[in-house]
């Protein structure tokens, strides 16, 4: 982005030591060892989730838990292996996605105890947020922190939606929500969200000057991929609903993909705040993603669906015309 | 240099939150107030085109019954007209030139939608991607924009995924092809290797004076696709081998995986199509012992859990090590 990649680490610790930030004789930094590019994450991501799940059945299958506290047992003892096997080799990949798979495997066991206790859908959602905001702190590894920021958006507006209006149906139980209210609950699950990751890119120099930052920026990451894809979750089931053609009711929560491309556009900006290029295509990719989510999900017509996004797209040009405006003016070119 | 370095860099120099603020300003690791309204600008420009373009094909969808066919036909005529008159005005490279033809791309496609709708056509739906497929290529080209590349590829892999994916069994093109009995894995393999030529189109045009319109990320977009494709029928061959063709279907797939990886180290610019290729081998693998190992259900559970683990493992080493390897060599030239 904009020739940053010419610069060094060299190059910068060069230009520090001459402006005498740091000392002329330090040793130089040792190379960053979790710098993965995004595609390697994920393929180690995905085959890590797969293997988790697949040790998640085999240990089931193994011990048969039939109790909650069998369950939490199995969870706990899985986790507390992942902990270990973090601990013990961080930079070992081997161990890196043992650790990945038990770490899902002990997750999910958790979750199901958290059903078979509560029997509902919002207190398992608020126990499975609670849990990602556990892991977020206490695990040792970068892309396990991500990760859990990133359950936690989801479980977060999982926990909202459920408490607020209710468990999902796939068939009948249709939900009625006016405007007002379903602005007012995205607004309430989102915007915290947003919030932290403003906050989060306002503060930055303070806390990368301390150990916060091998817990914030991972959670900055995971927040940012949160903001793009998570909101397709928290509307569970609606968007496998289009063979209901019945359309004589007016659910505004189908608004909502289009207020979450929204927010997937301000996580693309942030990204390049940070000059996160990966990050800034995910955004792009879910806001492509909530748009598609939104011609599906019922509640509101084709035709309503068609004259807002015909508003929204006047709207977002006017905008763009007006700050090339801003940009002329601040050049000294004409527009 | 990104974060992660920046943040290894401060934690090893212990640096205070001043300094930091230093660190990232000599990194240009923020960009400035004009850089981002530079980019926020662009970004509302693409979002507001989509918008409307999409309101178009939702304005088509709703097939709304107040309004006359006529009329409807005259407003999405209207959309395309408009839009083609705007990339007239100022054409590309100019973006609103751009940004038209992109507009005017979607709506070929709506007005071809609406014709189907209107008229009955009996048109499969892989018929209507594939004639905006078709039809929309000269707008493409005269767009002259990997933006508007990538939408063309996108719509073209819809045709590909409903038409080799879905086996629709209907339609003009499918009566040309019934004949040859072709199977799932077949028509998989076809769709692979589609992208696989449009691929290595797109490297030629990287070379080329053109290269603005093949960016990396747009290349690593059709490779992503063809590689999907490729797995999805080794997948289906591994797990049906019901006979010699499915054989022949998994030697296909896995000689273009080979095929795709010689290319990228011979290259050693981008790793990217190596983790899409061992992606592609662990499913297939994984696959393969699931069909073909003798195990219990537990024994098949922890041989597959044990080797996603390990297979993932290694492949990330040395994914690393390539990352590292071929970002030195650049470095260093």
């Amino acid at each position: 982005m904009s020739g940053t990649d010419a610069i060094t680490r060299a190059s910068v610790t060069r230009e520090l030591a001459r402006l005498g930030v740091i000392a002329d004789g330090d040793a130089p930094a040792p190379e960053a060892v979790d710098g993965r590019p995004w595609f390697v994450a994920l393929l180690l991501g995905a085959a890590g989730w797969l293997a988790g799940l697949f040790a998640m059945f085999f240990v089931w299958m193994l011990l048969e838990p039939d109790t909650t506290a069998a369950m939490v047992v199995i969870g706990v003892a899985l986790l507390t292996g992942a902990f270990g096997l973090y601990v013990i080799e961080r930079a070992n990949p081997f161990f890196a996605q043992l650790a990945l798979a038990f770490s899902i495997a002990g997750q999910i066991s958790l979750v199901v105890a958290a059903i078979g206790e509560t029997d509902s859908a919002a207190a398992t959602s608020g126990l499975a947020a609670l849990m990602q905001l556990v892991l977020l702190y206490a695990l040792p590894n970068r892309f396990a922190k991500a990760l859990a920021a990133f359950f936690f958006c989801i479980a977060w507006a999982l926990t909202l939606r459920f408490a607020w209006w209710g468990e999902p149906e796939l068939a009948g139980g249709i939900v009625v929500v006016a405007p007002l209210p379903a602005l007012v609950g995205w607004v309430v699950v989102w915007a915290p969200i947003v919030v932290a990751v403003e906050v989060a890119i306002a503060s930055e120099a303070r806390w990368m000057a301390t150990r916060a930052r091998t817990i914030v920026r991972p959670a900055l990451a995971g927040l940012l991929v949160g903001l793009s894809f998570a909101p397709w979750v928290s509307e569970p089931l609606a968007t496998l609903r289009f063979w209901f053609r019945d359309e004589a009711y007016a659910n505004w929560l189908a608004v909502w993909p289009l207020l979450a491309a929204a927010a997937a556009l301000f996580a693309v900006v942030a990204a390049f705040r940070l000059r996160e290029r990966a990050l800034v295509g995910v955004g792009i990719v879910g806001a492509g993603l909530h748009v598609l989510q939104f011609y599906y999900v019922l509640g509101v017509s084709l035709l309503a669906k068609s004259v807002m996004m015909v508003a929204v797209g006047a709207a977002l040009l006017v905008a763009a015309r007006l700050l090339e405006g801003r940009t002329s003016l601040a050049s000294g070119r004409p527009s | 240099m990104n974060r992660t370095e920046l943040d290894a860099l401060a934690a090893h120099h212990r640096l205070s939150p001043q300094a930091v603020e230093t660190m990232l300003a000599i990194a240009r690791a923020r960009p400035d107030a004009a850089e981002l309204r530079r980019f926020v600008g662009k970004l509302l420009r693409l979002a507001g085109a989509l918008s409307l373009a999409a309101g178009l094909v939702f304005f088509v969808a709703a097939n709304w019954s107040t309004l006359a066919v006529a009329c409807r036909f005259a407003l999405v005529e209207g959309a395309f007209a408009v839009a083609i008159g705007v990339a007239l005005w100022r054409p590309p490279p100019h973006a609103l030139g751009r940004h038209a033809l992109l507009v005017a791309f979607v709506a070929a496609g709506a007005l071809l939608a609406l014709f189907g709708q209107t008229y009955q056509t009996g048109a499969d739906v892989y018929e209507l991607f594939l004639t905006w497929t078709l039809l929309g290529l000269p707008i493409v080209l005269a767009a002259q924009w990997s933006v508007a590349w990538a939408a063309w590829v996108l719509v073209l892999n819809v045709s590909l995924l409903l038409f080799c994916g879905f086996r629709p069994e209907a339609g003009l093109f499918w009566l040309v092809v019934s004949g040859f009995g072709l199977d799932l894995p077949v028509l998989l393999v076809a769709a692979m290797l589609v992208d696989v030529l449009l691929w290595g189109a797109t490297l030629v045009v990287a070379r080329s004076k053109w290269s603005h319109v093949a960016p990396r990320w747009l290349r690593r977009f059709v490779l992503a696709a063809a590689v999907a494709f490729g797995t999805w029928a080794g997948l289906v061959a591994i797990a049906e081998s019901r006979d010699a063709s499915d054989g022949l279907v998994v030697l296909i797939v896995l000689g273009a995986l080979a095929a795709i990886a010689a290319h990228t180290l011979r290259e050693r610019v981008d790793v990217f199509p190596l983790a899409a290729v061992a992606g592609s081998v662990i499913v297939l693998s994984s696959t393969a012992i699931a069909r073909y190992a003798s195990l219990d259900d537990l024994g098949t559970l922890f041989t597959l859990a044990g080797w996603l683990i390990v297979s993932s493992a290694v492949s990330g080493h040395l994914l690393m090590k390539a990352v590292r390897g071929w970002r030195n060599e650049e470095a260093r030239t």
